[in-house]
Formats: structure tokens, sequence, C-alpha cells
């Protein structure tokens, strides 16, 4: 094999390294082990210094972009993140803290298009659409529990607010 | 209409069995267990012991310890643990990230909610593998070992082979 000549102001060691071609259709997994998707491509932005992964998930569900700053690691077999990506929630259960179902996450509304999440937007049949923020919502787990001293106001569609 | 008391004191606050049975039960993230059918009650002491949990037509249900029932409220059972049990069926991933199979089973110390071991099931054809407890990582939606997959098949061909040897006699007086 020929050797490969390095031309780098910085330290770099090949065998260290993983080539783009070998990262493209990996899994990716979240910090709880959710399998988000498969690496579609490696991004970068060698002006602004900053790279990442597209994401591919089913073919119902939209690509999606992660950072370089929420990777945790990569392995030869996979991608792991150091989150969960915030947008995920969108369809899990909203349970108050009696453990009454009151609808589903609707949508995440973020800092900008970070993954830290600002309010979610509550989601139930025949009622009008709450924003919830993030102050009041106790477990991010299986489903997102809010806080006792939270009281969500719901109204009807039909019902004047 | 209310009812005549002999207790010795005000019930105010305290709840019945018909406040429990049909209750939904949720684990601590949030996840729902299933629906609370029976409640168990010591025939000496008559104290509460637990509640048994219908967990839907196809699959087994649970007796959950009143130590794990964090309170009932007026919706639902809510409990203080991730119930060990409902790790059958998750995914197992080694520390690389490459998939190692399903949960097949789940080894609990003495029917408490404390974990032992699991035993993954690769696929037909394959022999199952036991991880142990302290070779995990994370248990969420699914499961990520601490070990990569090498290390993994060394500790079950040692544990295989622990099973093989001939066992010890014992002497007693």
């Amino acid at each position: 094999m020929k050797i490969i000549e390095a031309i780098t102001a910085k330290s770099f060691s090949l065998d260290k390294s993983l080539s783009a071609s070998k990262i493209v259709g990996l899994k990716v997994l979240s910090t709880s082990g959710f399998r988000v998707g498969y690496v579609k491509e490696v991004q970068l932005d060698l002006n602004a210094n900053k790279e990442g992964l597209s994401v591919r998930r089913n073919i119902w569900k939209s690509s999606l972009f992660i950072g370089r700053e929420y990777i945790e690691r990569i392995s030869q077999s996979g991608v792991f993140l150091s989150i969960f990506p915030s947008i995920l929630w969108k369809g899990k259960n909203i349970l108050t803290a009696s453990g009454k179902v009151i609808g589903k996450v609707k949508d995440v509304q973020r800092k900008h298009i970070s993954n830290n999440i600002e309010s979610i937007t509550l989601n139930a049949i025949f009622k009008k659409d709450v924003v919830i923020p993030v102050s009041a919502i106790k477990t991010w787990g299986n489903s997102v529990v809010l806080k006792n001293s939270y009281n969500v106001k719901q109204k009807y569609f039909w019902q004047k607010s | 209409m209310s009812s005549k008391n002999i207790f010795g004191r005000s019930l105010d606050g305290a709840i019945t069995s018909d406040d429990i049975l049909g209750k939904d039960v949720f684990d601590s993230t949030g996840k729902f267990i299933g629906i609370a059918e029976k409640v168990f009650i010591d025939p000496i002491n008559l104290s509460f012991l637990g509640i048994a949990v219908d967990k839907g037509f196809t699959r087994k249900g649970l007796t959950i310890g009143k130590g794990y029932i964090k309170n009932i409220t007026s919706d639902a059972v809510m409990l203080n643990i991730s119930v060990a049990f409902e790790m059958k069926g998750m995914e197992v991933f080694d520390n690389e990230g490459k998939s190692l199979g399903k949960v097949k089973s789940v080894n609990l110390r003495k029917n408490k909610n404390e974990l032992i071991s699991i035993e993954v099931s690769p696929g037909s054809l394959r022999k199952n593998i036991i991880i142990e407890k302290d070779d995990i990582q994370t248990i969420e939606e699914n499961i990520i070992l601490s070990i990569g997959k090498k290390e993994l098949d060394l500790k079950n061909s040692e544990l295989s082979n622990k099973d093989k040897s001939p066992k010890s006699s014992s002497i007693q007086n």
C-alpha cells in the first residue's frame, strides 16, 4: 500500500481518523439509546469551521442536521449523540403530575436552532392548543410529566379565549 | 347517603379499593405500565401490600409492592421506579453502537426491582448472550453497554466454561 504523505499544520494521525465515506450509513443513537436514524451525509462548512451530520430517518419523516457540538463520539458501528434531539418529543404524551393524560406534544419551540427547549405545544382533541413553558415540566421520559404547581388551562375550540 | 361510622377516627383523605382499581399505572418516567386490576391486603395484619397490573390481552400481568408506589392520585397510580421487566424487547447496543439483539429475559434479585442480568437474543441459530448489570451503561429507550462485543463474548465463554466444569462436592458434619 502506498504511504499517504500528510500536509497539515496540526498533528494528524490517519489511524485515529475516520473517512467521511465510512461514517455515511452508520446508525445514529441518542443518549437514551433511541435509534434516531442513519448518517446520510457529512456536512462541512470550512469557512465557518462548522461541521455536522445530516441524518436520514424513515420515508415519512424529514432528515435532521446534527451539529458537531452534539456528537459525543463516532465509532466504527455508530454515532453517539450527547443529546436526545428535542424535536423527537413531538407526539409524546403529556401527563399532569397526577398522571392524567391531557394530550400530546404537537410542537417544540427551541432557542434559535439549538437543542434547548423553550416551550412545547400541547394538543388535545376538541381543545385549543396550549403553549407550556419548559419551567413547568418535571420529567422528560417516556412521556412529558408536568409539575404539580402548574395548572394547564385547556379550552374547547368553541370556547372564547 | 352517608353510612354510619364505627371506625374510631375520621376517614377524610382515605381512599378505597374502588379508587385504585381500573386506574392507569405510570412508572417514574411517565411510561404507561398497565391498569390496576387487584389490590393485595395482608390477611393477618390487614395492611396494604401492593397491586396487580393488567398489561393487556397478550402480555403477562405484573404485581407491584407498595414500596414501589409513589402515590395514588385521582387519575392514576404513580410508581417511583422504572419497571425492570419493561426492558424486555429493548434493543441492546455495545459501546461501539453495534446492535447485539433484543432483550429476551430479565433476571432480578428475589422478586425485587433490582437487576442482576439480562439475556439477549441475537436472532435465530445464535446463542443467547448474558449481560450483567455492571456492563450496562444506559437503560432508557434502549440499552447501551459500557463494553464491546469482543469483551462480552469473552465473558460469556468464561461463564459457559464455568458451567461445564465439575462442581466440587461439599463435606458436612
